[in-house]
């Protein structure tokens, strides 16, 4: 049976939700800011929706809107997001907000921030392929999102494994 | 992976802590709700917009027309209103159909697009500025003079042309950084 956008959109968000937020979180630096992102996306994939024509799976077109979205919102905050990096580099302590939301709570056992900040350090190529692949994407879904080959993602997941297992070891 | 830090953590370590990741749901269905009214409610209005001042302007070259007033500078004057609303509307319908690119592509495709829509914009602007220009000599040579009004339109053009030029450049320039990092990843180690 062929649902309606409406019923579709929930059920993408209801299946995809939490990977779409790991993804924000991954991606953006400024906690205030992932709401917005969140709700870019979600406004993207409903605008979207009615252009999709099963030329690749569900879960693909969701994570290639993510990934345009995302990309559109770092291209507009390149500056702001250059300036909190900056200050998350000169201090994680002064960089920490103060009155911590409950994302932050829930990240508070240290293990899951210290992942999501790792995986922020990583250049934008690196951090998209590495999340595709610990979302569980295959290496032709990853090609598939970013549109490139499933050689080149071979190649950017070692580089992107090396160097997520380097900052979270701790290795300058 | 250890709270330490100074341990190695293995690919299976990261992937499973990954996969406990928990954020919460950030998402707001009524602001998602709102703000897809408002977009709808905005686009309506625009549309309406334009059109009434498409109408108006045509209206204000036709009625030059009727009231006999027929020398050469009415004439010019009205094909000038004419030519600037077919260069205006064709801006704005490329414009358009570029930005219903496509969302759902891949990344590839999607940059590719977003860079020439970027210079689409650079295109939009030159024209924008001919198009003062064009007009500066219709007011000067035509209409006996410069007033004040057009002198505060023109530096309002002026200034949204730079505005446009200028994040244009640097939309490009993030473009640019976004390919070289791209192509950076994809090199083997040799």
């Amino acid at each position: 049976m062929v649902d309606s956008t409406k019923e579709r959109f929930g059920r993408l968000l209801d299946e995809h939700g939490s990977a779409l937020r790991r993804l924000v979180a991954a991606s953006e630096f400024d906690v205030g800011e992932r709401e917005d992102l969140m709700q870019e996306i979600a406004f993207g994939l409903w605008r979207a929706l009615p252009t999709f024509r099963g030329e690749c799976s569900e879960r693909t077109f969701v994570f290639r809107i993510a990934n345009n979205i995302i990309i559109s919102h770092g291209r507009r905050s390149a500056t702001r997001r250059r300036a909190i990096k900056s200050g998350l580099d000169e201090s994680a302590a002064d960089a920490a907000d103060p009155h911590p939301g409950p994302e932050q709570q829930v990240l508070s056992a240290g293990l899951h921030e210290q992942l999501l900040k790792a995986i922020q350090e990583l250049s934008p190529a690196l951090r998209q392929t590495v999340i595709l692949s610990l979302e569980g994407l295959t290496h032709r879904e990853i090609a598939e999102v970013l549109g490139t080959n499933s050689a080149a993602i071979g190649v950017r997941l070692s580089r992107a494994r090396d160097a997520l297992t380097q900052l979270l070891a701790g290795v300058p | 992976m250890s709270p330490s830090g100074h341990e190695t953590p293995t690919w299976t370590d990261i992937a499973s802590a990954w996969r406990t990741l928990t954020i919460p749901d950030a998402l707001d269905a009524s602001a998602l709700k709102k703000r897809v009214a408002a977009q709808t409610r905005r686009s309506r209005v625009w549309r309406v917009a334009e059109l009434l001042v498409t109408a108006i302007a045509m209206r204000a070259s036709w009625r030059s027309f009727e009231r006999g007033r027929t020398s050469i500078a009415d004439r010019v004057v009205a094909v000038d209103i004419l030519v600037v609303l077919i260069v205006t509307w064709t801006v704005v319908w490329l414009g358009r159909a570029a930005r219903s690119a496509p969302i759902g592509a891949s990344t590839a495709v999607y940059v590719a697009v977003s860079r020439s829509r970027a210079r689409q914009r650079i295109v939009t602007v030159c024209i924008a500025l001919v198009l003062l220009v064009a007009q500066w000599y219709v007011a000067s040579a035509l209409l006996g003079g410069i007033t004040p009004v057009s002198v505060l339109c023109s530096a309002a053009w002026v200034a949204w042309a730079a505005w446009e030029f200028r994040s244009v450049r640097q939309e490009l320039e993030w473009l640019d950084a976004f390919d070289r990092d791209r192509a950076v990843s994809d090199l083997g180690d040799m």
